[in-house]
């Protein structure tokens, strides 16, 4: 069975479905979503994902919407299939769980918010606001401090293995990288640069980039 | 372990959680994200001790308590096979761990509800708890610590939790608790904010003017586990 993927290949959240079925090598197909003309806000997607929000998948008879939901979900059922996203135990899955909250919590919204007002708002047209930009820019600072201080001790976030919790960055640190030229975040920290370049050189993440031909 | 964190409790927390059991909250019980964990406890019959932390004296950015939380934040939990941060996570290792304890469905006993159940608590994280958040502050806690209220941000996420609520309405029209017609984690994590708007605030009506939403209130804040974690909450202020 195809999964439908609902959204635009260049989108954060629907890049965490993306990467994650490709690193489990399930088959999906994208269904474009065209945020400009508002088709997210249009009653017909409405019914597919009530908060008018990118991406919602279709497998079957199973409708789901919310990234970290979809990834939790087709990383449980291919286990068995390609890398094991979760951890072994139940104590490794609660670690790996934790650091996916904490990508969650305490660093998308600062990494959207910046986004926004450097990127997205001027491609737009419009002005956005840099002293806000450059609080997010701080109190991420704050954040990547305990990420190097805490990759200084394990390769990857939850340990050993390239898990969810890794995956789940990738969207947004792209963006951080690529386009908010926010790249010394990362770059300034010798073991966060590490694992940037480990977790962006997987053949996965290396095979979404070549579909949302940037 | 954490042995130096200064360990002050009740007699009564003493006597409901004897300290034979290795599992422990960190965190005062008002804290949102630490009855969530407590109200999931309850929920699965599992003795804890709760460890309280004094945040109005910066306890929770002592060096002591970054090494359990490194963000400086509640709650944090340990038992005797690990150390965990981030409420959410704390519930789903729980409910997995205590399986067949206390409510037993309350992560779902299937993948496909519990893909529902992730579903939602994704969106109660992702949706309802930005902007119910900043109101519980800035309506409930902003007063109570003589900060000012910020009217504007008020009315911004006043507006913001407005919206999610519309699609809760029309969710809970169709279904009896959120990912299907069992409560569920789902549920258990929108309990703390909500309690505050309805009980400490005036936008309380938010929820309870509309039919849905204010069944669904009525029969999840009255469920015994949360009626315990609010009396909790009421004995250490």
């Amino acid at each position: 069975m195809v999964v439908k993927v609902h959204g635009s290949v260049r989108a954060a959240c629907p890049q965490r479905v993306l990467a994650c079925l490709l690193e489990k090598d399930v088959e999906f197909e994208i269904f474009h979503v065209d945020l400009d003309a508002g088709e997210h806000k249009r009653p017909e997607f409405l019914l597919r994902q009530p908060f008018g929000q990118i991406p919602a998948v279709e497998d079957g008879d199973l409708k789901l919407f919310e990234s970290r939901a979809i990834i939790r979900y087709y990383a449980a059922k291919y286990v068995d299939r390609g890398p094991n996203l979760l951890g072994n135990s139940l104590e490794e899955r609660a670690v790996v769980d934790q650091w996916l909250e904490v990508e969650a919590h305490n660093f998308n919204d600062l990494v959207k918010t910046l986004v926004f007002q450097i990127v997205i708002l001027p491609r737009m047209g419009e002005h956005g606001d840099l002293a806000l930009a450059q609080k997010c820019e701080q109190q991420l600072e704050k954040v990547f401090d305990i990420y190097e201080q805490h990759l200084s001790k394990s390769s990857y976030l939850a340990g050993d293995s390239f898990t969810l919790a890794d995956l789940s960055h990738l969207p947004a640190i792209r963006y951080l990288v690529n386009d908010a030229g926010m790249g010394h975040l990362v770059s300034e920290r010798k073991h966060v640069n590490a694992w940037w370049e480990d977790i962006s050189n997987r053949s996965a993440w290396k095979k979404l980039m070549e579909l949302s031909k940037y | 372990m954490v042995e130096s964190v200064t360990r002050r409790s009740t007699d009564r927390q003493d006597q409901q959680f004897p300290m034979a059991t290795p599992v422990k909250v960190y965190g005062p019980p008002m804290s949102t994200a630490v009855s969530r964990v407590l109200a999931c406890l309850l929920e699965k019959d599992v003795q804890f001790q709760l460890i309280p932390v004094n945040m109005f004296k910066g306890e929770h950015k002592s060096p002591d308590f970054l090494k359990i939380q490194p963000f400086g934040q509640v709650p944090a939990f340990q038992d005797e096979s690990t150390s965990l941060f981030e409420s959410r996570s704390i519930c789903r290792y729980l409910c997995e761990k205590y399986a067949e304890k206390g409510n037993t469905g309350l992560y779902g006993t299937n993948p496909l509800a519990k893909a529902s159940i992730d579903q939602w608590l994704e969106a109660e994280g992702q949706s309802f708890n930005p902007p119910s958040s900043v109101l519980v502050f800035q309506l409930a806690f902003a007063p109570r610590m003589k900060i000012k209220q910020d009217q504007a941000v008020i009315n911004e996420n006043e507006q913001k939790l407005a919206k999610v609520l519309e699609v809760y309405e029309k969710r809970l029209g169709e279904s009896r608790f959120l990912a299907g017609d069992e409560f569920s984690l789902a549920d258990l994590s929108h309990l703390p904010n909500t309690h505050y708007l309805v009980n400490a605030s005036d936008r309380g009506e938010l929820f309870t003017f509309k039919k849905n939403v204010g069944r669904w209130w009525g029969e999840i804040s009255s469920r015994d586990s949360w009626k315990k974690v609010v009396e909790m909450q009421k004995q250490t202020t």
